[in-house]
């Protein structure tokens, strides 16, 4: 065991690895780009569902048209990997030389941003995987309670922030939303708070996650004027992961700058045969 | 007196020109990430299946079988229902969930479209206790009867519905396109289901449709039936290979007071004309019916 991975250790942190992988990541996320436009209906679910579950069904009806998903995750697996060793090999190394002197954890801020990327790709790996039993769309409208499954807690929709599109530049867009701004009413028990919610903006409230999938109206010319949103509500067991990794990639981030540019220090090459030193 | 920049013929030849072998191995390389893009991109064109012995995929609808005879269904808005037959248990685990007793008993009705499948799979008549159009509009006759007949209520338009009529007709369930309806038909201890997508259903889901439909009724097989009946139409015009010399441009839509909706070019109105053999002219719009 020791033998094989000391012949493939190089192999698995090398640069060659690296390009190869992320050119055959470009190439199938090309080709991804092309299933998901002609294909959203199928790759909606995966929200609900979760990976496993999306896998049993949806996928395996339409295997070619999501072979290059799994796809992915293969060729990230092996991108990650490649991170790890190679990040690894030179903290290793780092470590060898500075054990005995002063500099060493200044030398590994750009590592940790290394590790910090990893954390963020498991997060999300972790939030799509297992999205909870009761992964759901709930509809909430204004001046009527709605209770989301499973749980105790009541929503409703108090109040609406919607901007409309007015001017001759873009004709099409004119009287059509372009910005959305929602106010949610919850309720648990005793407590009752309220969060606001937009598009790419989602809250987080007794363990479950709020996001935004569908409102109305979204013109003003709409046959029904009466404001809604509905929300998909999932228990994301990837956003402590994720989050997590934001944070220490941008702690690395901001040490790594400072170093270089207040303290004037230049930045580590690390050792030149990927890992070995000499 | 111009000057010629000579290079080294050294340097020329080991750093201007790549050798023969890198350049092999870089066709090569090249060769497999484009056959490589072909492999993964080219096969899902190809038809496929819609179903599992467990699972029915109906575009942004679906059902999968669970214990008992239970199935967890999504509506068009991805809102999660368990359909238990009478007398049985949820499996555990679903006793949160929305739940709906099946056969349903007691239903009402939104769309017309609804209405003429509940006619397709032979539950209209015992089930259908509310609809959003007055008789005068109806051209069903078993619903026009159902009216006259007091056992069919108008419960008021789609856009302006007296709850308190509805309440009172006590349906099972309220089949719906408008989402933001739900939240008092729930307070109102009814089950609601959205009947419409996102985006707009192509032919083969709106021929389909009828199968998520008569899972409310346990009446699988008749929809079936139906299914096989439509395709065998779709068939047969096809099989005419129509294509008049000049193709007539038709749109689809409804023309309201200062607004025209029309069908986008992926939906199941732009495939029947085109099948028809007629030009659709907004064939290059896509979204919401």
């Amino acid at each position: 065991m020791a033998v094989t991975l000391e012949r493939i250790w190089p192999v698995l942190k090398g640069v060659p690895l690296a390009v190869l992988t992320m050119s055959l990541v470009t190439v199938d996320l090309a080709a991804g780009y092309l299933c998901l436009r002609e294909n959203e209906d199928l790759f909606n679910p995966l929200n609900h569902l979760g990976l496993i579950r999306w896998g049993f069904t949806y996928a395996a009806i339409h295997p070619w048209k999501t072979l290059w998903l799994f796809l992915l995750f293969v060729l990230l697996f092996i991108l990650a990997v490649n991170t790890l060793t190679c990040t690894t090999s030179k903290v290793l190394f780092l470590y060898r030389i500075y054990r005995n002197r002063a500099g060493l954890i200044s030398k590994l801020f750009v590592h940790i941003m290394h590790y910090a990327l990893l954390v963020i790709l498991f997060g999300l790996l972790a939030s799509y995987t297992f999205p909870g039993r009761y992964a759901s769309s709930v509809i909430a409208v204004k001046g009527e309670s709605t209770r989301i499954p499973g749980t105790d807690i009541y929503l409703e929709l108090v109040s609406s922030d919607i901007d409309y599109y007015r001017g001759n530049r873009l004709k099409y867009l004119n009287g059509r939303t372009i910005s959305v701004h929602f106010t949610i009413g919850l309720k648990s028990g005793e407590t009752t708070v309220a969060r606001a919610i937009g598009i790419n903006s989602p809250f987080f409230f007794n363990g479950l996650g709020f996001y935004l999938e569908d409102f109305g109206p979204k013109s003003r010319s709409s046959m029904n004027d009466t404001p809604y949103v509905r929300l998909l509500v999932k228990r994301d067991r990837g956003t402590i992961l994720y989050f997590s990794g934001t944070l220490l990639f941008t702690i690395g981030l901001a040490l790594y700058l400072f170093r270089v540019f207040i303290k004037g220090s230049k930045p580590s090459r690390g050792p030149r045969n990927h890992g070995e030193g000499k | 007196m111009v000057k010629e920049n000579k290079i080294p013929s050294g340097l020329q030849e080991k750093t201007l020109m790549p050798s023969k072998q890198a350049l092999k191995t870089g066709y090569r390389y090249t060769a497999t990430i484009f056959l490589l893009f072909f492999i993964i991109f080219l096969p899902g064109c190809m038809k496929e299946r819609k179903a599992t012995r467990n699972f029915l995929d109906l575009g942004e609808f679906s059902a999968t079988c669970l214990p008992n005879g239970c199935k967890e269904i999504r509506d068009g808005a991805g809102r999660r229902m368990l359909l238990v037959p009478r007398g049985q248990r949820p499996p555990k685990g679903y006793e949160g969930d929305r739940i709906i007793e099946i056969p349903v008993r007691r239903v009402v009705a939104y769309s017309g479209y609804v209405v003429s499948l509940l006619k397709a799979i032979g539950v209209l008549e015992s089930t259908l206790v509310g609809v959003t159009r007055e008789r005068e509009d109806w051209t069903i006759e078993e619903v026009s009867q159902g009216m006259k007949d007091g056992r069919i209520t108008y419960v008021g338009e789609p856009n302006a519905v007296d709850y308190e009529r509805l309440r009172a007709i006590r349906p099972d369930v309220v089949f719906t396109w408008d989402q933001s309806a739900i939240p008092k038909i729930e307070e109102l201890g009814m089950a609601g289901v959205i009947t419409s997508t996102a985006k707009a259903m192509d032919l083969d889901t709106r021929m389909r449709f009828v199968q998520f439909l008569a899972l409310f009724f346990q009446r699988e097989e008749a929809a079936g039936r139906y299914v096989a009946r439509l395709r065998a139409a779709i068939a047969r015009i096809r099989a005419m290979h129509l294509s008049p010399g000049r193709p007539p441009k038709v749109i689809w839509g409804d023309i309201y007071e200062k607004r025209v909706m029309v069908e986008p070019g992926d939906s199941w109105a732009a495939q029947i004309i085109q099948l028809a053999g007629g030009k659709y002219l907004f064939r290059d719009i896509s979204g919401a019916s």
